[in-house]
């Protein structure tokens, strides 16, 4: 029994991962209408990294080849459940209270994410919860704590998630509903995530260059850091860029601006 | 990174589980383990091809922003937009011409021309340290104002600018700025460029025919330049800097230094006439592209010639309209002094940055040289010791890839179709405002074909030479017809939008004295000559005014 819970973290992720796609598009109007201009390739890449952040934490770290370590709020949601089946033992009892440590510092940790979450919906609250209901309705969650926690009211949702979010079974719901309703908003919006592929696009283009670029322009390695480049890149350029025109000559004055600026901080 | 306190969640979920049931992180392949147990209650997440994409995960973990800023409502900001009649001033071009500076090649400079009529040996070789400036720079043919290559004392503009800063001003009491008083501080800004270096010149006669070489070693500067009392008026607008701040805000926008090598001269010649009052000697030359830069930014700074246009956030700007705190304040000034620098420093990257040599155009031409000893004319002993020297000659460039600057068209039909005041449509009416923006004010680099104008050039000069010195003087004409733009290298559409005209430099023309003295040294076996030798510019039309000194020393053997 221990060592088909010990594995039980890996089978489910990976059986999780291995489920065919089952992304719901949303039909609200608002979306329609926010799609390409509120909801834009930023926002888009925003949902994404707090999805990715989401996965993390369901599932454990990311590992080569996708797959997962496993050890995320999914297994701490079977370990409870398995604790709570368990023989009220002094060794179990010592293990519940551990977890319910483990619960309040993940709790306090996740407030700051969703905490970003929500400013970056702030002023669109309604329309947040519409699209939310829409997202729960279709998705058969109508118990879904994503819910209540989108219709409370503005300011008060770490409150809420606090008070409300009392296991990791409940944990692990609220945080599963969200990654799959941010995968189904990205999903419903076409145009903002057509906007923002087709920057990581660029970006990898460009990132395939630098190297030649660097060496082009005799840049030390060690005086330059590229994640930073590319995030300036990112911010300036990477949108109005063509990607056939992607090319060391394009990119390298680039590169000697951003040098500039660096210098100039 | 606001996002970390989640990723050390994550290690500490994973210390907690191996604590709770040992190792659960084992390797497994996750495919492995698939079939071997369901459970209905946790399997509810769902997956897209992007989550496991490599380089979206790699883009997402290293380059993803870390938060959304919360955009301000596209209506809000076209309201105000509109209240201020931002869209008016953006139907006004903001830069009048985006040419080069036209430059004369030192190769082509008077003083580095043999200062005498003869030498006493088959060789000479020597190296003259030359120093040379130009104290205004031409923009366009006739002006060497910044106010006529930017739209700085345009009334259009100024009116439309001050009428959207009185609206401002109804909401800010405390913002006071005169436009006009603004721009007149920069009306009469210019270029100054610089040399120092080092003439490298070597000849060699063979009975009838004559060979020359020639190229310089040379230190360069250019920079903006504003009279002291100019420089003191702009402080008093914007608030003086310590020193050191405003040394380093030279360095960063208003310099650009390098030193190198120039481009080499070859001239090779034949005496095709020998009377007593005429020898004519018929030649060739060329200018070989050798120029190279060993290094740049000691003074000063090189600047990027990027083709691609910014993007420029108003978030910061409308936030601090409507949330008005020392903070948003900040945030908004600092956002639009870099967009500004940045756009600056684009306009230093085209009237500063230039290369050593002529942009590896190869230079081929003739000409043609003429003595006249003055005793064939006039009988005395002082005319004796006179010869005048002719020089002219024609040079065609052979067209080659440089970089130059253009500025997007202003497309009226795309204003006229913008209705600004409907709000229905405000987001695309901002969008096209930003873009309208950031095209009036960035200039882009493209790699353009150039064939440069041909030069025509004619020296003439008097010489005199004593037994232990002498002297000369002499004038000048040159003139370089209009470069050719054969092709840019950028799309059809792209090519479209670019005005070509305001990115033409006019011809340049210039017609100087010059003159020196020599000194020389006769040993058994060679003649050394030390000569101080300078040129000034008397009049000129579409290129600078320019003076220069150079100290030659060289032998002849």
């Amino acid at each position: 029994m221990k060592k088909l819970l010990c594995s039980l973290p890996l089978i489910i992720s990976s059986t999780l991962i291995c489920s065919p796609e089952n992304i719901v598009i949303l039909e609200s109007p608002v979306i329609k209408v926010a799609d390409g201009s509120f909801i834009n390739a930023d926002r888009i890449e925003f949902m994404r990294k707090v999805r990715r952040i989401l996965l993390s934490i369901i599932l454990g770290e990311q590992l080569p080849q996708g797959h997962r370590k496993g050890d995320g709020i999914q297994h701490m949601a079977h370990l409870e459940q398995e604790l709570e089946k368990a023989p009220q033992t002094k060794e179990n009892l010592h293990k519940k209270n551990q977890m319910q440590q483990a619960l309040v510092d993940a709790k306090k940790n996740f407030s700051l994410l969703l905490s970003e979450f929500v400013d970056s919906g702030r002023g669109a609250k309604k329309i947040l919860i519409e699209l939310i209901q829409e997202d729960c309705l279709r998705r058969n969650r109508p118990e879904s704590l994503l819910l209540d926690w989108a219709k409370t009211k503005e300011g008060y949702e770490s409150v809420m998630f606090d008070e409300q979010i009392l296991s990791f079974h409940d944990y692990y719901h609220f945080c599963t509903d969200l990654a799959n309703f941010l995968l189904d908003l990205i999903h419903s919006c076409p145009k903002a995530e057509k906007q923002f592929k087709d920057r990581v696009i660029k970006w990898n283009a460009v990132k395939q260059i630098l190297p030649i670029i660097i060496k082009k322009a005799h840049i030390k390695i060690e005086t330059f850091n590229e994640i930073e480049f590319l995030k300036y890149l990112k911010e300036r350029y990477l949108d109005k860029l063509i990607l056939d025109e992607i090319t060391p000559q394009l990119i390298l004055p680039l590169l000697m601006e951003y040098i500039k600026h660096t210098h100039n901080a | 990174m606001r996002l970390r306190p989640l990723l050390l969640l994550c290690t500490y979920m994973c210390i907690l589980s191996f604590h709770l049931h040992g190792d659960a992180t084992e390797q497994n392949s996750l495919e492995d383990n698939a079939c071997e147990i369901m459970t209905d209650e946790f399997d509810d997440i769902f997956f897209d091809e992007e989550d496991s994409f490599e380089f979206m995960n790699e883009y997402l973990d290293t380059t993803a922003t870390d938060r959304v800023v919360n955009s301000i409502d596209p209506k809000v900001i076209m309201t105000i937009l509109n209240f201020i009649d931002a869209p008016a001033i953006l139907e006004l071009p903001f830069y009048l011409h985006t040419n080069i500076i036209h430059k004369r090649s030192l190769l082509d400079q008077p003083i580095f021309e043999p200062d005498r009529a003869e030498f006493p040996k088959f060789t000479v070789s020597g190296v003259s340290f030359f120093v040379r400036k130009t104290d205004r720079s031409n923009f366009t043919k006739n002006s060497t104002k910044l106010s006529s290559y930017i739209s700085l004392v345009e009334e259009l503009l100024i009116s439309r600018l001050q009428n959207s800063i009185g609206k401002i001003a109804e909401q800010f009491p405390q913002l006071n700025i005169d436009v006009e008083k603004i721009f007149n501080l920069f009306e009469n800004m210019t270029v100054q460029e610089r040399q120092a270096g080092f003439m490298l010149h070597f000849m060699k006669r063979w009975h009838n025919t004559t060979f020359r070489i020639f190229a310089p070693l040379y230190y360069f500067e250019n920079n903006f330049s504003l009279t002291k009392r100019e420089q003191d008026a702009v402080a008093e607008e914007f608030g003086r800097l310590s020193p050191e701040e405003e040394k380093e805000f030279r360095k960063d926008h208003f310099i650009c230094d390098k030193i190198g090598m120039g481009d080499t001269r070859i001239e090779i010649d034949q005496q095709i006439l020998k009377r007593p009052a005429l020898t004519l000697r018929l030649g060739g030359q060329a200018t070989i592209p050798t120029a190279f830069t060993w290094g740049a930014g000691f003074q000063g700074s090189t600047f990027s010639k990027p083709s691609t246009l910014p993007t420029f956030n108003l978030d910061p700007l409308f936030n601090a309209f409507e949330n008005p705190s020392e903070q948003t304040e900040a945030q908004a000034f600092n956002s639009l002094s870099n967009f500004l620098l940045d756009s600056f420093d684009r306009l230093a990257a085209n009237l500063l940055d230039t290369k050593l040599g002529n942009n590896r155009h190869l230079g081929v031409g003739a000409y043609v040289r003429t003595k006249t000893p003055l005793r064939a004319y006039i009988n005395n002993p002082f005319a004796e010791k006179i010869k005048l020297t002719n020089r002219i000659s024609v040079e065609l460039f052979l067209p080659a890839t440089e970089k130059r600057f253009y500025i997007n068209k202003i497309n009226e039909t795309a204003f006229n179709e913008h209705n600004f005041e409907d709000l229905s449509q405000a987001a695309e009416n901002l969008l096209f405002l930003e873009e309208q923006m950031i095209e009036r004010l960035f200039l882009r680099a493209f790699n353009t074909k150039i064939r440069p104008g041909a030069i025509f050039r004619w020296t003439n000069n008097i010489c005199y030479s004593g037994i232990r010195h002498g002297f000369n003087l002499g004038t000048d004409f040159w003139i370089q017809d209009k470069d050719v733009f054969k092709s840019i290298q950028a799309s059809q559409k792209t090519i479209n939008e670019l005005n070509l005209p305001q990115a033409k430099p006019p011809f340049g023309e210039q017609w100087k004295v010059f003159g020196g003295v020599v000194f020389k040294h006769k040993t058994a076996l060679n003649t050394c000559f030390i000569s101080l030798n300078g040129d000034i510019t008397m009049n000129n039309k579409g290129i600078g005014q320019d003076w220069g000194l150079s100290l030659n020393f060289e032998a002849s053997f």
